[in-house]
């Protein structure tokens, strides 16, 4: 067994090599300390905080292969989720269908009880589609240029 | 969706030769829409086996390459592709001598469904 570690760079600025106890003459991050008993109180909170930040971050990109067994559901557990989830696709499912095809999930008396097209309209999508289809049928293409052109004829 | 995403499923189910099982699973490997042929391993969509996909993907994201998209596995009789959906698993389970490259290009046609799909449903 062993363990791998991402190299990725950190930019947040504190990586393993950055030191725990800032160095108060050069940084300026870090005020100069003022009194011990507070400035010491505060390093020693930092400090924790940054080997926090250090075990987090190591424990994230560890690969520990060991860890590389599902935690078994409970069957109980198992049940009430797929329920959740069947439950969920069903809502999706009523909304998508409604949306797609409105009114096309009732009744057929309800669905054939509805109004009719008037009859202004139904001429209206005839005239449309008689002059889509002569003008499809009157298309014509003109060739400008020869269609058969002779190469290297002597 | 539910009827919408099966139906696309088992379109593409009949698309490749020697495709046995579509899957799409949570992370945990509880089913949430599955379609499969009359024969197919039973005991590759039960919930332990798929849930190791989730783990084994999110521990080789930390390789150093990248994060992790999918896991071909084979086998001497079948083959499984897994794509890292994450919270969901496509899972694809197909006989061991199907043409693997048909089998990874179908993942392409389902990213939409399933995009929908992650939007719709909340994993807990």
């Amino acid at each position: 067994m062993g363990c791998c570690f991402s190299t990725e760079e950190d930019d947040q600025g504190s990586h393993e090599r950055s030191p725990l106890l800032p160095d108060s003459r050069t940084s300026a991050g870090h005020p100069a300390p003022t009194s011990s008993l507070p400035t010491n109180h505060l390093s020693k909170t930092d400090e924790e905080s940054a080997l926090n930040q250090i075990l987090q971050r190591t424990a994230n990109d560890v690969i520990d292969v060991t860890y590389v067994e599902p935690h078994s559901l409970e069957r109980s557990e198992l049940m009430g989720r797929t329920r959740e989830y069947q439950a969920q696709i069903a809502s999706l499912r009523r909304v998508k269908s409604s949306s797609a095809m409105p009114n096309s999930d009732q009744p057929p008396p309800i669905a054939l009880s509805r109004e009719l097209t008037s009859s202004a309209d139904l001429k209206f999508l005839l005239d449309r589609s008689e002059a889509t289809d002569a003008a499809v049928a009157s298309m014509e293409v003109k060739h400008g240029e020869a269609l058969v052109v002779q190469f290297a004829a002597p | 969706m539910d009827e919408g995403l099966q139906a696309v499923l088992k379109k593409h189910l009949h698309l490749v030769d020697g495709l046995r099982c579509i899957s799409v699973s949570d992370r945990d490997g509880v089913q949430i829409v599955e379609v499969h042929t009359d024969h197919f391993p039973t005991g590759v969509i039960k919930p332990i086996f798929m849930g190791t996909f989730a783990i084994a993907s999110e521990q080789a994201s930390k390789l150093g390459v990248g994060k992790n998209t999918s896991i071909i596995s084979y086998y001497s009789g079948y083959q499984v592709i897994q794509f890292n959906y994450l919270p969901f698993v496509l899972t694809f389970i197909a006989d061991s001598k199907s043409n693997t490259g048909m089998l990874y290009s179908l993942e392409e046609d389902l990213r939409d469904p399933i995009g929908h799909l992650q939007a719709a449903v909340s994993v807990p």
